[in-house]
C-alpha cells in the first residue's frame, strides 16, 4: 500500500527518534557490560552499588559527567576544540540510518522497513562516513594543542586511513558475491543459509581485523595509549565533550557490529515460527540482535585478552598482510564467481 | 522509476522521486548535530566553572609544559596519507566493478586483474622503498 | 516535489559557495582547509540532488575522506602559521573580483543557450551505480587501465618528493623532528 508523503516523514520523524533513544541506551549499557565482563575476566566484581547488579551505573555515570567542570585550556583553538567532539558523534550517529535490523513489515495498513531509511549504495554511504570520522580525532587533537593529544591524534590519523583501506577492500568480496552495494540485497543474496562468511572467511577476517582497529580498540587503541601518551587524542576534553568521544566510539563499535552482521552472518536471518507478528517482526529482530551482540562481546572479550600492539607493527599489518591479502582475495573471489 | 520502488521498501507515494529516501537521512543529520550540541551545552551550562591558570595549562605529566605542542612531526605519517589516496582511489574502482562482475564474466576478470598487476607493482616499490616500514630512522636508499 | 530539490539545491549551492569564499578568505591554513572540506561535502550532496549517488558518496569518500585528510595531516605536520595579510592582495581583489562575473555570465549563458528551460526542469533521473559499471568497464576499458599507470607515477612521485627533503637535510632538522623519527612515534 502506497503511504502519503506526510505519513512517511512522520514515521521517519518517529525512527529517527526512537533509534537515537535506543542508540544511546544501547551505548549506556554496552558500556556497563563490558565493565561487568572485564571486571569478571579479571577476577573483579565491576560495578554493583547503583541499582541492582549495577543496572543504573550508566545513569550515574551520565549525570556525573554532566555535572563536571567544563574546562577548556588557554591554548586550545576554541572554536574547532568544541567542533572535534560534535563531528565525531554526529557522524558516529549518522550511519546507523542506513542499517536494516530486520525485513520490510506491515503494520497499521502500511508499509515500512525496519530502517530508518533503505539506499541502493547502502554500504557505500557507512564507508563514507567512515572516512570522515577520522576529523573528529585529528582535529582533536591539533586544536588541543597539548603534545599527548597531537601524538595521539596523528597516530590515530594514520591508523584509521590504513585500516580503513583494508576495511573496504575486505568487503569487496561480499559485494562480488551480492553484486550489490544495497545492504538489503546483500542480506537477501545469503537467503537459505548461505551466509557468506563461510565462502568469504579471509574477507570475514580481514573485516573483523580492520573494524577493531578503525574503532580505535585493544588490541588496536594506540591513539590513547595510557602508557605513553596520556589519554591520546582527548587528553584535553573533559565532562562531556570527553564523553562524546567515548559515546562515539561506542556507537562505531555498534555499527560496525551491525555490518559485520548484515554482510557476513546473513542479517536477521534465522530460524522463525509462530504468527505473523513473531515470525516477521519479533524473530527476525532477535535474531539481528543475537549476532550484532555477539560482535559487541567479542570487542569486550579481546579487550580482556589481548594485550596493544606496537605502532610499527600496527603498520606493518595493516599494510604488509591486511591489504595484499583482501587483494588477493577479491582476485580469487572473482575466479570463482566467474568459473560459476 | 517502477524499478525503484520494487528495490526499495520505504513505499513512498507513487512517482515520488528517488531522493525522497534522502529526506529521512537529513532528519537524522540534523537530530545527530542537535544531539552533539546539546550535549555539550547542557554541560557547560551544569557544570560549574573555577578556572586558575594552572588548571587551564596543557597536560604535561605534571611539570610546567615546556614550548608549543605544535611542531614538525615525521615524513612518514604524510607519506602513509598520500599512499592511502592512491589506493583509496583503487578500491573505489573495485566497488562499481564487483557490482557488475557477474554481467563482465572472463572480460571483467582480466580487466581487474590486469589494472591489479599494474597497481601491485607501485604496491611493492614502495613496499621495497621501506614506506611500510615505520622503525627505520631513515629510509634506505 | 520538484520544491523540496530546489530547495535544497539552492540551499547546499549556497554552502559551497559559502565555503569557497571561506577557504579564500580564510589565513589560517586549517580553517581554509576546513571550509573546504565544507565545500567537498556540499558537492557530494549537489550530486545527490542531481541523480548521482554514486559518485556522490565517492566524492566524500574520495576527497573528503581522503585527499582532504592529506591536506590536514600537511598542514598539521609542517604547523603551516596564518598567512600575514599580502602585499598584492588588494590587486587581486580588483582584478579578481570582475572576473568570478565574467566567468559566472559566460557560464550561464552557455546553460542558457545549451539546455532548454524544460529540460532543466524535469530534473535528473537516477543513475545506478550498476549503469556507472556497464559504462567504465565497458566503454571507458582504456582510460580505466590508463589509471593503474598514473598510480603507479603518483607512487613513484610521492615515494621521491618525500624521499629527497630527508636525506638532503637530516642534518638541519630540528631536534624535535629527529626524536620523532627515532621513536618512531
Amino acid at each position: 500500500m502506497q503511504m502519503p508523503l506526510k505519513i512517511y516523514l512522520l514515521i521517519a520523524l518517529i525512527k529517527t527518534v526512537l533509534s537515537l533513544a535506543v542508540m544511546a541506551s544501547l551505548i549506556a549499557y554496552v558500556q556497563l557490560a563490558e565493565r561487568r565482563i572485564v571486571a569478571r575476566m579479571q577476577s573483579r566484581v565491576g560495578p554493583t552499588r547503583v541499582g541492582p547488579w549495577g543496572l543504573l551505573q550508566p545513569l550515574a555515570d551520565t549525570f556525573k559527567l554532566l555535572l563536571k567542570e567544563d574546562i577548556t585550556p588557554s591554548q586550545t583553538s576554541s572554536g574547532l576544540y568544541l567542533l572535534a567532539p560534535a563531528i565525531s558523534v554526529t557522524l558516529a550517529l549518522l550511519s546507523i540510518a542506513v542499517i536494516p535490523f530486520g525485513p520490510v513489515i506491515h503494520i497499521f495498513g502500511y508499509t515500512t522497513p525496519l530502517q530508518i531509511t533503505n539506499i541502493n549504495v547502502g554500504l557505500l554511504f557507512i564507508l563514507g562516513v567512515t572516512s570522515l570520522g577520522v576529523y573528529g580525532i585529528v582535529l582533536a587533537g591539533w586544536s588541543s594543542n597539548s603534545k599527548y593529544s597531537l601524538l595521539g591524534s596523528l597516530r590515530a590519523g594514520s591508523q584509521m586511513v590504513s585500516y580503513e583501506l583494508a576495511l573496504g577492500l575486505a568487503l569487496v568480496g561480499p559485494v562480488l558475491l551480492a553484486g550489490s552495494l544495497d545492504l538489503r540485497k546483500i542480506v537477501a543474496a545469503q537467503a537459505g543459509g548461505h551466509w557468506f562468511i563461510l565462502p568469504e572467511i579471509v574477507a570475514f577476517l580481514i573485516y573483523l581485523t580492520a573494524a577493531f582497529a578503525e574503532t580505535n580498540r585493544i588490541p588496536f587503541d594506540l591513539p590513547e595509549a595510557e602508557g605513553e601518551l596520556g589519554a591520546g587524542y582527548h587528553t584535553e576534553y573533559s565532562a562531556m565533550k570527553f564523553a562524546l568521544f567515548f559515546f562515539s566510539e561506542y556507537a562505531n563499535m555498534i555499527t560496525v557490529s551491525c555490518v559485520a552482521t548484515l554482510v557476513f552472518l546473513g542479517g536477521w536471518a534465522g530460524p522463525v515460527f509462530g504468527p505473523v507478528w513473531l515470525s516477521r517482526i519479533v524473530l527476525p529482530l532477535f535474531w539481528f540482535c543475537l549476532k550484532a551482540a555477539f560482535f559487541l562481546f567479542l570487542f569486550i572479550w579481546v579487550r580482556g585478552t589481548l594485550p596493544r600492539f606496537r605502532y610499527d607493527q600496527l603498520m606493518a599489518l595493516g599494510w604488509k598482510v591486511l591489504v595484499p591479502v583482501a587483494l588477493a582475495n577479491v582476485l580469487i573471489t572473482s575466479l570463482v564467481v566467474a568459473w560459476r | 522509476m517502477n524499478l525503484l520502488a520494487a528495490v526499495n521498501p520505504n513505499s513512498l507515494p507513487a512517482g515520488a522521486p528517488y531522493i525522497l529516501h534522502y529526506v529521512p537521512l537529513l532528519i537524522q543529520f540534523i537530530f545527530a548535530m542537535a544531539f552533539a550540541g546539546l550535549a555539550i551545552g547542557a554541560s557547560w551550562l551544569l557544570g560549574r566553572h573555577r578556572n586558575t591558570r594552572r588548571k587551564l595549562s596543557p597536560y604535561e605529566c605534571g611539570i610546567t609544559p615546556e614550548g608549543d605542542a605544535r611542531h614538525r612531526f615525521a615524513v612518514k605519517f604524510y607519506l602513509v596519507a598520500i599512499v592511502f589516496i592512491l589506493f583509496d582511489i583503487e578500491a573505489v574502482f573495485l566497488l562499481p566493478w564487483a557490482v557488475v562482475y557477474r554481467g563482465l564474466g572472463w572480460f571483467g576478470f582480466a580487466e581487474m586483474a590486469i589494472y591489479l598487476a599494474i597497481v601491485m607493482t607501485g604496491f611493492l616499490y614502495i613496499w621495497k622503498k621501506g614506506v611500510f616500514d615505520w622503525n627505520t630512522p631513515e629510509r634506505a636508499e | 516535489m520538484l520544491n523540496l530539490q530546489l530547495i535544497l539545491f539552492l540551499i547546499f549551492g549556497a554552502l559551497a559557495v559559502a565555503g569557497g569564499i571561506n577557504m579564500l578568505r580564510s589565513r589560517s591554513p586549517i580553517y581554509g582547509a576546513l571550509s573546504l572540506i565544507l565545500v567537498m561535502g556540499a558537492l557530494a550532496v549537489l550530486y545527490l540532488l542531481l541523480g548521482a549517488e554514486f559518485i556522490a558518496f565517492v566524492q566524500i569518500l574520495v576527497y573528503a575522506g581522503a585527499i582532504m585528510v592529506l591536506f590536514v595531516f600537511v598542514i598539521m605536520l609542517l604547523n603551516a602559521q596564518p598567512l600575514p595579510p599580502h602585499e598584492r592582495a588588494r590587486f587581486a581583489r580588483r582584478l579578481g573580483l570582475p572576473a568570478i562575473f565574467i566567468l559566472l555570465g559566460i557560464l550561464a549563458a552557455a546553460f542558457a543557450l545549451r539546455y532548454s528551460r524544460a529540460r532543466l526542469a524535469a530534473g535528473s533521473p537516477m543513475f545506478h551505480v550498476r549503469s556507472i559499471g556497464q559504462a567504465l568497464f565497458h566503454q571507458g576499458l582504456l582510460p580505466f587501465e590508463a589509471t593503474s599507470v598514473l598510480f603507479l607515477v603518483g607512487i613513484a612521485g610521492a615515494v621521491l618528493l618525500a624521499a629527497r627533503p630527508e636525506t638532503q637535510s637530516s642534518g638541519t632538522d630540528t631536534p624535535a623532528v629527529k626524536a620523532a623519527d627515532r621513536s618512531g612515534l
